[in-house]
C-alpha cells in the first residue's frame, strides 16, 4: 500500500471528482484524496519502484524516491493539500477536479524515475492549469489562456526534443544533466519556460491574474516549482543560471513594484523569488541545491498565504486592484493580520521564514563567489521591501470617505485552518530553522542568525523602508510598466496576419495561375486530342512558313489555322472521357521516351 | 518466418464486395441496406481480426488468385506492415457505417444504395491494397479505390461538389499513370513486381533512374496529399461526413501514404535509397508539407477545411517517418497510420456531429458549442489534442517516434520540424476549443442539442480508442510496427 505512487492517487480522485455529478460533494473528495495524497506521500519509503514496460524495450518507472524528490513531494503535497482546505467553499467541480489533476501532474514529475514519465506528467500538468486559467471569470482569460498555452506547448516541444536527443544519443532514459551541447540546451529552455526565466517568463503575470481566485492559488504553486525542482535535480552548477536568477530577480521586482492588480502583483513576485531558487542552483553543490529547495519551500508557504489573503479581499472589495482594496484590510484583521505575517516573510523579516531561506540563496551564490549575482539579489531584496510595503499601505490605510466601514464576513473555518497552518509553518520555520533542515537534501551547515546575515537583512529591511518614504507620492500611483509580451503579441498578431493574409491571397493567386495555364489548356486539348494536334500542327506551321516561305502561302497556313480554330472542338457527340483518356495515355508515352532516354 | 498459403486474406476482401453487391440488389430498402453495412463491417473486422495471432506469430500468409499475363499475377499477402493499415480501415469501418446510418438519415437521405455500395467496394480496396502481394495488385486496387470514392465524393450532387469530384479524378487518375508507369518500370527492372523485405531493386542502375522512379512513384501516390498535389483533399470536404472520413481517416489518403511506404520499403528498400541520398526529396517535401499545411490551417474559419489541412500535414508526418529510413522512423511512421486515422475521424465525426444538429459548418460561429454538445465537444478535444501530440493520447507516441526517428538518421533539421509542427498545431486547434468552450452562445441558441445516438456514440468511441491506445500503446499497432520493421531491416 505504500508503495502506490501518490500521483495516481491524484489522478483517480480527480477522475471521480470530473465524473461525478455532484458540485457540492467535490470540495469534500478533494480534500480526501489530496489528505490521502499527503498521508502516502509521507510513508513512502527509498526506493524505485513501480516500473512498467510503456513501449516495447523501454523501461519506466513511477516511483524514484531519493531524499530530493521525497523533499519536493512532501512540500508539494502539503501545500496542496492546504490549498483545497481553502477551496472547501467552492462549489464547482470542473476547478476541484482540475486541480487534482494539476497536482497529480506535479507529483508524478516529482517521483518520475524516467525522462519520459516525466515528460507525461509535465504535459498532464500544462493541460491541467490550461483548463484552470480557463475557467476564470475574466473576460480575457480566454485570450491569456491561449497564449498560455501557446509558451507551454513551445516548452514542452523543446523540453521533448531534447529528451529523445538524449535517448538516441545516450540510449537512457535516466533523468541527469544532458551531455550532450544540444540537448542540454532544449532540456534547459524547455524548463526554463516553466520556472519562468526572462523573457520566457510572461505567460506568468499574464496568465495567473485571469483565473478564478483559487485557480491562481493552485496555479502559483505547481508549475514553477516542479520546474525549480528538476532544475536542482539535473542543473546544479550550470554556470549560465547564476545570472540568469539574478537577472529574474531583479527585472520581475521592478515590474512588481509598478503593479496595481494585486495578483499580478504577487504573480511578478513568483518570477522574482524564482530568481533567487534559480541562481542558488546555478551556484551548485549541495549548498546551492538545499540553498533552492528550501527557499521554494518557504515561498510556496507565504506565497500561498498572500495569495489566499489576497483571494479573501478580491473577492470583498469584487475588484483586482490595490486602488479598490483601499482599507479593506481593516475590515478584516484576521486576513490582514496573516497577510502582513506573508508580507513581512517575503520582505526578509527575521523569525519568519522568508529571512531563513533567502539569506540562505544569498550564502550560496555568495560562496560561489558570483559577487555581481549576489549585488543584484540583494537590490532586488530591497525591491522586494519596497513593493510590499506598497501593497500593505494600499490595503492597510484608512479607507476614503464614502466607503463601508464594516466588518466583512468571516471566511469558512477550513479556509482559515490553512491559512493559519502556513502562518504557523512560517514562523516555526523563521524561529527553529532546523525543523526545515533536517528534511533537506544533504548535509548542510547554514546558520542564519549569523551576524553578518543578520546585518545584511536589516540593512536592506531598513533602506527599502526609507527609500518606500521617500519615494511614497510617486510610487503609490505608477502605472505598470510594459513587459516583453507586447513585442511577442505583435509578433503574434502579424504571423496570423501573414497566414490569412498574404500567405492565403499566394496560394489561391497560384493556383489560379495553375489553373489558368495548365488545367485549362489540358481540357481544351481533351475535348479533341486529334484536332488539338491538328491545331497545334498548324500553329507551328504557320510560324515557320512566316519565315522561311512566301508571303500567300504563309497566309494560307493561316488561314487554315484559323478556320481549323473556329470549327474546334468539331464532333460534339463525342463524351469528355476518350479525350481525358487520350491525354493520359499521350501522358504515360511521353513519360515512357523520357525514361527510355535517361537510361540510356 | 513461416510462410503459408490460405484463403483467409481473401476474405476480408470478398466480405466488403458482397456486402456490395447485396446492398445494391435490396432495391433501396434502408432497413437492409444499414443491417447489411453493419453486419459486414463487423465481420471484415473479425476476418482482419483472424489473421492477428499467425501473423504476431511472425507467419506470412499469402495467396495467388488471378494470373493476368504471365508473370503478372494478382496476389495478396498478410503481413505486419499490411495488417496495420487494415487493422485501422476495417475496425473504423465499424464506426463509419455505425455514423453514417445517424448521419445520412438525418442530414437528407438519396441514392442511399450507392452511398453504402461505393463505401463497401472502397474499404474491399482499401484492404486488398493492404495486403497487396506484389506493386500489380497494390496497383489495380489503388486504381479502384480512386474510382470507387469518386461516387461519394459528388454524392451531394451540387454544382459544387461534382466540381468537387472533376478535381479529385483529374489529380488522382493523372497520378494514376504515373503509378502505372512507375510499375511497368519496376517489373521490367526487376523482373517482378514482388515485394520483398528490404527492397527488390538489385544496386546496379544510374542514381538518375533511381531518383526519377522514386519521383514518379511519389507523384502516383498522391493520394498522399503532399504539396502542391494536395488541393483536391480540402475541396473534397463537400461530401457528406462519413465520407470524410473514408477519405481522411479511414481509406483513402491513408492508401497513398501506405502505399509511398510499402515502395520504400519492400521496392526500393531503405539500403537503396540511403546509399543514393534519394529520400532527401521526400524528407524536403514532407517537411515543407507539414509546416506550409499548418500555415494553411491557421487561415480556414470552415471547420472541416481546417481539419482537412491539419490531414495533409499528418499524412506527411508518415512519409517523413518512411523517408527516415531509420528504425524508429518507420515504426513511427506505421504507428501514425492508425493513429492518426483514430484522432482524426473523431474529429471529423464531431464535426458532422455540430453541422447535421446545429447547421453550423464555421468555427466562428461555434461559440457556446461546449455546453450546447458537452459529448460531442469532448470527443472532439480528445482528438484535438491528440492530434497536437500531447500524452496520454495516442499522438503523443508516434511523435515521439518520428522524433526518435529523426535523431538515429541525424536528421536534425527534421527533429525541428516536428516540434515547430507540433506548436502550430496548437495554434491552430486551441483557438477552436477556446470558441467552443469559452464564448457565449448567441441568445437565440442556448439550448443544449446533443447529436443522435447513432452519431454521437461513434464519435466517442473512437475518441476513447484514441485514448486508449495512447495509455496502453503497446497492442496490436506497436507490436505490429516492431515486426515489420524487424523485417524490413533484417532482424536487427
Amino acid at each position: 500500500m505504500t508503495l502506490l505512487p501518490p500521483a495516481l492517487v491524484y489522478l483517480a480522485g480527480a477522475s471521480l471528482i470530473l465524473l461525478s455529478r455532484r458540485d457540492r460533494l467535490s470540495a469534500h473528495l478533494a480534500v480526501v484524496a489530496a489528505a490521502a495524497g499527503f498521508v502516502l506521500t509521507l510513508l513512502l519509503p527509498e526506493v524505485t519502484g513501480y516500473t512498467y514496460e510503456l513501449l516495447p524495450g523501454v523501461q519506466c518507472s513511477l516511483l524514484r524516491v531519493d531524499e530530493l524528490s521525497f523533499f519536493a513531494g512532501r512540500v508539494f503535497a502539503l501545500v496542496g493539500l492546504l490549498a483545497l482546505l481553502y477551496a472547501c467553499s467552492l462549489r464547482d467541480r470542473f476547478q476541484h477536479g482540475c486541480a487534482l489533476f494539476y497536482m497529480g501532474g506535479a507529483l508524478g514529475v516529482v517521483f518520475a524515475g524516467d525522462y519520459l514519465t516525466l515528460y507525461i506528467f509535465w504535459e498532464l500538468m500544462a493541460l491541467a492549469s490550461l483548463a484552470l486559467v480557463w475557467r476564470g471569470p475574466h473576460q480575457d482569460a480566454a485570450a491569456a489562456g491561449f497564449r498560455y498555452i501557446l509558451m507551454h506547448a513551445a516548452g514542452g516541444a523543446l523540453l521533448l526534443g531534447g529528451i529523445v536527443v538524449q535517448y538516441i544519443s545516450t540510449g537512457s532514459l535516466s533523468i541527469v544533466a544532458p551531455s550532450d551541447g544540444l540537448a542540454f540546451a532544449l532540456v534547459l529552455i524547455g524548463i526554463g519556460v516553466n520556472a519562468a526565466f526572462v523573457p520566457l517568463h510572461v505567460w506568468l503575470p499574464d496568465a495567473y491574474p485571469r483565473a478564478s481566485i483559487f485557480g491562481t492559488l493552485f496555479l502559483s504553486i505547481f508549475t514553477t516549482k516542479t520546474a525549480i525542482y528538476l532544475l536542482a535535480r539535473m542543473f546544479a552548477d550550470a554556470e549560465l543560471l547564476v545570472l540568469i536568477g539574478a537577472i529574474m530577480a531583479i527585472y520581475a521586482a521592478i515590474h512588481a513594484l509598478f503593479q496595481s492588480d494585486i495578483r499580478r502583483l504577487l504573480s511578478y513576485s513568483i518570477v522574482s523569488q524564482l530568481g533567487y531558487m534559480v541562481a542558488a542552483i546555478g551556484a551548485g553543490g549541495a549548498m546551492g541545491i538545499a540553498a533552492a529547495m528550501s527557499h521554494a519551500a518557504s515561498d510556496l508557504l507565504f506565497k500561498s498565504l498572500l495569495f489566499m489573503c489576497a483571494g479573501a479581499f478580491i473577492l470583498a472589495s469584487g475588484g483586482d486592484t490595490l486602488q479598490e482594496m483601499r482599507g479593506i484590510g481593516r475590515r478584516d484583521p484576521f486576513v490582514s493580520s496573516l497577510l502582513v505575517l506573508g508580507a513581512l516573510s517575503l520582505a526578509g523579516v527575521p523569525l519568519l521564514s522568508g529571512f531563513v531561506t533567502k539569506g540562505f540563496t544569498l550564502e550560496a551564490v555568495l560562496e560561489h563567489g558570483a559577487w555581481l549575482a549576489w549585488a543584484l539579489l540583494v537590490l532586488a531584496s530591497m525591491l522586494t521591501v519596497l513593493y510590499m510595503l506598497r501593497l500593505l499601505w494600499w490595503i492597510l490605510s484608512p479607507p476614503e470617505d464614502g466607503m463601508s466601514g464594516d466588518l466583512l464576513p468571516p471566511l469558512p473555518v477550513p479556509a482559515r485552518v490553512a491559512m493559519l497552518t502556513h502562518a504557523a509553518l512560517c514562523l516555526s520555520i523563521g524561529i527553529l530553522p532546523s525543523i526545515l533542515a533536517v528534511a533537506l537534501p544533504g548535509e548542510v551547515h547554514y546558520d542564519p542568525f549569523g551576524l553578518p546575515h543578520l546585518a545584511e537583512a536589516i540593512g536592506v529591511i531598513a533602506i527599502g523602508s526609507i527609500l518606500f518614504h521617500a519615494a511614497k507620492g510617486h510610487l503609490l500611483q505608477a502605472a505598470p510598466l510594459a513587459d516583453i509580451d507586447v513585442a511577442y503579441r505583435r509578433a503574434g498578431r502579424a504571423f496570423v496576419a501573414f497566414c490569412t493574409g498574404s500567405l492565403a491571397e499566394g496560394a489561391s493567386a497560384l493556383e489560379h495561375a495553375f489553373q489558368r495555364c495548365v488545367v485549362e489548356k489540358l481540357a481544351w486539348f481533351a475535348r479533341n486530342p486529334v484536332r488539338a494536334f491538328r491545331i497545334l500542327g498548324y500553329v507551328l506551321l504557320a510560324s515557320l512558313a512566316r519565315f522561311f516561305m512566301p508571303a500567300e502561302m504563309a497566309h494560307r497556313y493561316e488561314e487554315d489555322l484559323e478556320r481549323c480554330r473556329k470549327g474546334y472542338p468539331g464532333d460534339p457527340a463525342r463524351i469528355w472521357g476518350t479525350g481525358y483518356g487520350i491525354l493520359l495515355v499521350s501522358l504515360l508515352f511521353l513519360m515512357y521516351l523520357i525514361f527510355l532516354f535517361v537510361r540510356g | 518466418m513461416a510462410s503459408a498459403v490460405s484463403i483467409l486474406p481473401l476474405l476480408p476482401i470478398l466480405i466488403p464486395l458482397t456486402a456490395a453487391g447485396v446492398i445494391l440488389l435490396s432495391r433501396e430498402n434502408r432497413r437492409a441496406m444499414e443491417s447489411c453495412s453493419v453486419l459486414a463491417s463487423l465481420l471484415t473486422f473479425a476476418a482482419v481480426v483472424l489473421l492477428l495471432p499467425p501473423v504476431l506469430c511472425g507467419d506470412r500468409i499469402s495467396l495467388e488468385f488471378l494470373e493476368l499475363l504471365p508473370g503478372a499475377t494478382l496476389g495478396l499477402r498478410a503481413d505486419a506492415f499490411g495488417l496495420v493499415f487494415a487493422l485501422t480501415s476495417s475496425s473504423l469501418w465499424i464506426a463509419s457505417s455505425f455514423y453514417s446510418i445517424g448521419y445520412m438519415n438525418a442530414h437528407g437521405a438519396h441514392h442511399l444504395g450507392r452511398f453504402y455500395a461505393a463505401f463497401a467496394v472502397a474499404i474491399a480496396s482499401a484492404l486488398a491494397v493492404a495486403f497487396a502481394a506484389n506493386l500489380l495488385t497494390l496497383f489495380v486496387f489503388y486504381e479502384l479505390l480512386t474510382v470507387t470514392t469518386y461516387p461519394l465524393v459528388v454524392h451531394e450532387g451540387t454544382e459544387e461538389a461534382i466540381r468537387a469530384g472533376r478535381k479529385y479524378l483529374a489529380y488522382l487518375l493523372t497520378a494514376g499513370v504515373f503509378l502505372l508507369l512507375s510499375v511497368l518500370f519496376i517489373h521490367h527492372l526487376a523482373g517482378g513486381t514482388e515485394f520483398a523485405d528490404g527492397g527488390i531493386l538489385a544496386g546496379n542502375m544510374p542514381d538518375a533512374v533511381i531518383r526519377i522512379l522514386f519521383i514518379t512513384f511519389l507523384v502516383g501516390f498522391a493520394k498522399a496529399a503532399w504539396m502542391p498535389l494536395h488541393s483536391w483533399l480540402p475541396s473534397a470536404m463537400v461530401a457528406p461526413t462519413p465520407v470524410s472520413a473514408l477519405l481522411h481517416a479511414v481509406a483513402v489518403v491513408k492508401a497513398g501514404a501506405f502505399g509511398m511506404g510499402r515502395v520504400i520499403c519492400f521496392v526500393f528498400g531503405p539500403e537503396l535509397l540511403s546509399s543514393t541520398g534519394t529520400n532527401t526529396i521526400l524528407l524536403l517535401i514532407a517537411s515543407a508539407t507539414i509546416i506550409v499545411s499548418s500555415l494553411f490551417a491557421l487561415a480556414q474559419d470552415n471547420l472541416k477545411r481546417r481539419l482537412a489541412y491539419s490531414t495533409i500535414g499528418q499524412l506527411s508526418y508518415i512519409l517523413l517517418g518512411f523517408a527516415l529510413l531509420s528504425p524508429l522512423g518507420m515504426e513511427g511512421a506505421l504507428l501514425h497510420i492508425p493513429f492518426h486515422a483514430y484522432m482524426k475521424i473523431t474529429l471529423f465525426f464531431a464535426a458532422g456531429a455540430i453541422l447535421v444538429t446545429t447547421g453550423i459548418e464555421n468555427i466562428s460561429e461555434m461559440q457556446g458549442m461546449g455546453r450546447r454538445m458537452p459529448l460531442t465537444m469532448a470527443a472532439f478535444s480528445l482528438g484535438a489534442i491528440g492530434v497536437c501530440g500531447f500524452p496520454p493520447l495516442c499522438g503523443f507516441f508516434s511523435k515521439w517516434y518520428l522524433a526518435g526517428g529523426a535523431m538515429e538518421a541525424s536528421f536534425l533539421p527534421v527533429l525541428l520540424v516536428l516540434l515547430t509542427s507540433s506548436l502550430l498545431n496548437v495554434a491552430y486547434f486551441f483557438p477552436i476549443l477556446r470558441i467552443a468552450y469559452l464564448e457565449e452562445a448567441p441568445m437565440d441558441a442556448v439550448e443544449k442539442v446533443e447529436a443522435p445516438p447513432f452519431i454521437l456514440i461513434p464519435t466517442l468511441a473512437t475518441g476513447i480508442c484514441a485514448l486508449i491506445f495512447g495509455l496502453f500503446p503497446g497492442f496490436p499497432f506497436m507490436e505490429l510496427a516492431m515486426l515489420a520493421v524487424q523485417a524490413i531491416t533484417g532482424g536487427g
